[in-house]
């Protein structure tokens, strides 16, 4: 080696070394003499007092006191614990550490404490944030719609899949390569990703992109029984049969408060059956309507939600609005249903309007089939634009229901839907600005107890407050979508393998 | 040649330079003062955030980051003169890059003229308003691209080759097509004209090759975006004979060059290099601000750049520039009848003098239907918030969102609706977005203290005015904001100006005279009429008393001028002239009476079309 190669070599290291330093320069210390601030901290996200998953990616956060450095002291009820010191105020966990952390809090608890270093440099410890872990796992990944503030109009929508236990996300489909076409209502069978399905309006043709055995095809479900493309799908757990609602939905403006409102013209419940593709009538009266369709557990029953028609409402000529909208509220109705004949019963109503006081709708039955997780609200039947929707749990086995008040806030709670164990929900709730909703978790006990929800945690703890888009009709499944994103876009333009559903008539 | 050159060289070092200075000159000037590029700014509305998130995105994809440079420098186009010298700047430094490029193909010490034809492309191409900077900065790069194609080094072909691949990769992933613009010619001049064949078809399957693999791994993409995202083939708005040229230059160069050294050809190269280099250079200058300039002429389009301009006076809500700019328009469209009775109504002469302006659009150039709302959806918005209509200027400045993005204007607007219905956490978060736009801390300061602070926020008389003009009782709407809706704006506030007039307006667009009377016969004066009522609401009076049998002309006289009832007794005349005869009365009319009601009612006032049903909801 030359004597300038050894110069050289020495600047390189010099050079690592100081990098290395800075990379390395000592956060703040550990504050032993910190003085107390006698409360809990402030955390952005809300993780205190929550119950989280033995699998769920780090609950990074932020401590809103200012100050100009943080620590946290993460403490495993097994025993293991971590420290994580930050110059600013944010918290990020490293992964590895993380899933260490929650093995040995799992069926215990996970306290945080917190400490912050003032501008005088004096320390400020709180009081310890305590949370549960559960040992119920949730389900690997949650799908969802990211689109803005929908009225009218939509240039950018995209359905995502978020791996639960990091922070992945991974696009399943989006406009651009759906040909600019609207998408919606994604759904699984049974949790998993070998059926499931989601809609298309416009762009390649409206349609169900319906992916079976990891083949999908586009399916026009219009038929001469329904004008209205399929929305809102529930599959059968035999996994041949989707059930599904067909609407004349209007949106609308108000003057004061929520901008916006939705009405319901018409709606009814069809069946696809996937064997012979064909659309067949479920609950179609003419004197109703009827819409959120969801099957129980053995596949023995329907459940939607279900309201006189329109007519009802249709104000006098010279009233002030042109439609009573504030007075349509829907029932909870079950009707019985023979898989082997196909034949349908005689509907029921599990849960009224005037006994809830409230427009009941989005039914969702737990794995168990022992609950029915709903949306309750002062009317409508689209409950996320109205502040006054929140969740409600309906005790099949007794009849009795209630406002999930654990869960709730006093903004819109909705879309919801259960893990495939039972013991987690997850919902979309604008409780934190009231316009941006955002996927919320909770346990859910064996007695229908829920624990106090926390929000889908992100890599960026600050990243909710400025993302302009919703997280729309979060789903859990437990496993990943498979179809890429370009194999889902082929298949919506592939006109070779669309089909067109044909209707049974009764 | 070269012998010939040298000859001349002192011409043949300056005289390029020269050339290219007037020419960026008036480059600029153009840009400066025929183009107007804070009109682009206008038109396109890029989005901009400061930050790694935002940065990320556009490194995900090729060219990405010319379109996030593109969308930082676009943001501060709020001066023609500055933002003109930025594009020339720009266009000026590629060009000569490319300059160098091609004179190293050649061998030859001097190029002149060749190499401003993709500037002039450029200019035509930034005459259209939808060109966005990024375009030009993309093609900048290819340029630098080819320039650094000049050094061969390292001189080993096994080193040499995919450091030069490497190099290229940079490049495309820096300014997507237009890179592979360069590429492909790059390609032709290795392969072709420098004889090193393997190297050029190693680029000509790089420019290939490389985009098909960027497809491949980013999974949202169509593949058409790998290869054409950054050059101008993808924008529709461009004149095709731009896009072409500026996409196809480079190559085009690479190919003459190569043709030039054909032995076929040597004669008449030999015959033009012949011509003295002053020739030359004064018939390339004389042909090349030409070309430029009727590129850019060709490209003009004076409609487009009259909406624009009054757009952007009526965001800067200078309302007498508006009038003054929509006054110049050569054609019209509907948006230029909203915009200029918002400017007449800000001026307090709507009606007045609405009527000396095309009205065509009836009472949709006044109060928007929803088809003319989609396509000004932000405009919309703002005449709504003007007006207290507070749903409807949140309904409307959300669409806009949706299709421009999250601007500063809209964040701004946004922020400022949710914070004046009282949703401080929705305020907020435009707030914190309005905070990471190119200087958009200050307003995002302000917009946060007016939702923390009561007071400031109330204090304010803008905040105020719309305060006190939004409606406090709900009521919905499924189409546009109708008469009864300007009505409750006035139960709310009786001093509600804007929906005085509107209301008003309405009436008169509509040529519901009869409506008008009945709705002021009560004697009350509305707001802002106090002394005299404006001109055209007594010429629909005169109008209403002239055709209503039985109708008590006394009961005019609180209303109305002596200057106005004679003047429509001459209307009267002029029209028993014609014995009555609409038609024959006509011309005699509008010489006359020109920008009154009178002839609005009698022969402008268009039929109503069938109403705009609202949209299903997905």
């Amino acid at each position: 080696m030359t004597s300038s190669d050894n110069i050289r070599s020495g600047a390189v290291r010099a050079s690592l070394l100081i990098l290395i330093a800075a990379a390395c320069s000592p956060a703040p210390d550990r504050p032993f003499e910190a003085v107390s601030a006698g409360r809990a901290p402030k955390i952005v996200p809300d993780y205190a007092s929550v119950t989280i998953p033995p699998n769920i990616a780090p609950l990074n956060f932020s401590v809103d006191e200012g100050g100009k450095g943080t620590v946290a002291v993460f403490r495993a009820s097994g025993g293991d614990s971590v420290t994580v010191r930050s110059r600013s105020t944010v918290i990020r966990v490293p992964e590895k550490r993380w899933k260490r952390l929650l093995a040995s809090a799992a069926g215990g608890s996970l306290e945080i404490d917190v400490f912050v270093r003032l501008e005088s440099g004096a320390w400020t410890r709180f009081e310890t944030v305590r949370n549960a872990v559960s040992s119920d796992s949730i389900d690997g990944f949650l799908t969802y719609r990211k689109l803005g503030p929908l009225y009218n109009l939509y240039t950018r929508m995209g359905i995502h899949q978020r791996n639960l236990e990091t922070f992945e996300e991974k696009l399943v489909l989006n406009s651009r390569l759906a040909g600019d076409a609207c998408m919606n209502c994604h759904t699984f069978h049974r949790g998993g990703t070998d059926r499931w399905l989601l809609h298309l309006r416009g762009g390649p043709g409206t349609s169900m992109l319906l992916t079976v055995d990891g083949r999908t095809r586009r399916v026009d479900t219009r038929t001469a029984l329904n004008k209205a493309p399929a929305a809102y799908s529930a599959w059968h757990p035999s996994g041949e049969k989707i059930a599904f609602s067909v609407s004349q939905l209007l949106l609308f403006f108000h003057a004061t408060g929520e901008n916006r409102d939705v009405l319901d013209r018409s709606s009814d419940i069809l069946v696809y059956d996937i064997r012979t593709n064909t659309v067949s009538a479920a609950a179609a009266d003419t004197n109703r309507m009827e819409i959120w369709p969801d099957w129980s557990p053995d596949g023995r029953a329907l459940y939607y939600c279900s309201a006189p028609r329109l007519e009802t409402y249709v104000n006098p000529p010279g009233s002030d609005e042109p439609f009573a909208y504030d007075r349509i509220r829907y029932d909870l109705m079950r009707i019985p249903y023979d898989p082997e004949s196909g034949a349908w019963g005689k509907p029921e109503t599990v849960l009224s309007a005037a006994d809830a006081d409230a427009s009941v709708l989005e039914p969702r039955v737990s794995p168990d089939g022992r609950f029915i997780l709903a949306t309750v609200s002062a009317y409508s039947q689209f409950p996320i634009y109205l502040r006054s929707a929140d969740l409600a749990l309906v005790d099949l086995r007794t009849g009795q229901w209630r406002r999930l008040s654990e869960a709730n806030s006093d903004r819109a709670e909705g879309f919801h839907s259960w893990s495939s164990n039972g013991r987690w929900i997850v919902f979309a709730s604008k409780r934190a600005d009231g316009l941006f909703s955002r996927p919320y978790f909770c346990h859910v006990d064996p007695a229908g107890a829920a624990s106090r929800p926390f929000v889908l945690p992100q890599e960026d703890p600050l990243f909710y407050g400025t993302f302009l888009e919703n997280y729309n009709a979060p789903e859990m499944s437990v496993d990943p979508i498979t179809v890429s994103p370009r194999a889902l876009s082929r298949a919506a333009f592939d006109d070779r393998s669309a089909v067109k559903a044909e209707p049974v008539r009764p | 040649m070269k012998e010939k050159i040298r000859t001349n060289s002192k011409f043949a070092l300056f005289g390029p330079l020269v050339q290219e200075a007037v020419f960026f000159i008036l480059f600029f000037l153009i840009l400066w003062f025929r183009v107007r590029p804070t009109l682009s700014l206008e038109s396109q509305q890029p989005v901009f955030f400061s930050g790694w998130a935002f940065l990320s995105e556009h490194l995900a994809f090729p060219g990405g980051l010319m379109d996030w440079l593109s969308a930082w420098l676009m943001r501060g186009w709020t001066s023609d003169w500055l933002a003109s010298l930025e594009i020339t700047a720009v266009v000026w430094t590629g060009t000569l890059l490319l300059r160098r490029w091609i004179e190293h193909l050649t061998g030859f010490w001097s190029v002149h003229s060749v190499h401003l034809i993709p500037a002039a492309f450029l200019l035509a191409a930034h005459t259209r308003y939808a060109t966005p900077f990024s375009l030009t900065l993309g093609w900048a790069c290819a340029c630098l691209l080819l320039f650094t194609f000049r050094y061969e080094s390292p001189r080993v072909p096994w080193i040499r080759i995919p450091a030069m691949l490497a190099w290229f990769i940079v490049c495309y992933w820096l300014a997507g097509g237009a890179a592979l613009s360069a590429g492909i010619a790059l390609a032709l001049a290795q392969g072709l004209v420098r004889g090193k064949h393997w190297e050029g078809l190693t680029l000509l399957a790089a420019s290939a090759g490389i985009p098909f693999i960027a497809y491949l791994f980013a999974e949202w993409s169509p593949l058409k975006q790998a290869f054409l995202h950054g050059l101008p083939l993808e924008n529709p708005a461009i004149p095709l004979h731009a896009a072409y040229g500026i996409a196809l230059f480079f190559a085009a160069a690479a190919l003459t060059v190569w043709l030039t050294t054909l032995p076929v050809l040597q004669k008449p190269v030999n015959r033009f290099n012949e011509w003295s280099m002053p020739l030359k250079w004064a018939a390339g200058t004389a042909l090349i601000l030409a070309a430029a300039f009727l590129l850019h002429a060709g490209a003009v389009n004076r409609f487009t750049r009259t909406v624009l301009s009054v757009n952007l006076e009526a965001r800067r809500e200078a309302w007498p520039s508006v009038l003054e700019r929509a006054s110049r328009a050569q054609g019209w469209d509907p948006i230029l009848s909203v915009q200029v009775n918002r400017a007449l109504q800000a001026g307090g002469r709507l009606l007045d003098e609405m009527f000396a302006w095309p009205q065509r659009d009836g009472d949709n150039g006044l109060i928007p239907a929803n088809k003319l709302c989609k396509a000004w959806p932000e405009e919309t918005a703002r005449l709504f918030f003007s007006m207290g209509l507070i749903g409807e200027a949140q309904h409307w400045a959300h669409e806009a969102m949706t299709l421009r993005g999250p601007t500063p204007e809209l964040l701004r607007l946004l922020g400022t609706i949710y914070m004046l219905k009282g949703d401080s956490a929705a305020a907020l978060s435009f707030a914190a977005n309005l905070a990471k736009t190119p200087g958009g801390r200050p307003s995002a300061a302000d917009l946060a203290l007016c939702v923390r602070d009561r007071a400031e926020r109330d204090g304010r008389p803008g905040h105020r005015r719309v305060l006190d003009a939004m409606p406090e009782k709900d009521f919905i709407s499924v189409g546009r904001p109708s008469e009864a809706d300007l009505l409750r704006l006035l139960e709310r506030d009786p001093e509600n100006r804007i929906a005085s007039d509107y209301r008003a307006a309405l009436a008169l667009i509509e040529g519901d005279h009869r409506r008008l009377w009945e709705t002021l016969d009560s004697g009350r004066r509305p707001a802002g009429w106090e002394g005299r009522t404006p001109r055209h609401v007594q010429e629909a009076f005169l109008f209403h008393a002239a055709v209503t049998p039985g109708f008590d002309a006394r009961r005019l006289q609180p209303w109305i001028d002596g200057d106005t009832a004679l003047r429509f007794r001459r209307f009267e005349e002029t029209f028993r002239r014609a014995g009555n005869n609409r038609s024959l009365a006509e011309s005699a009319v509008r010489d006359a009476f020109s920008g009154t009601y009178w002839v609005y009612r009698m022969f402008d006032r268009p039929a109503a079309g069938p109403a705009e049903g609202p949209d299903d909801f997905q």
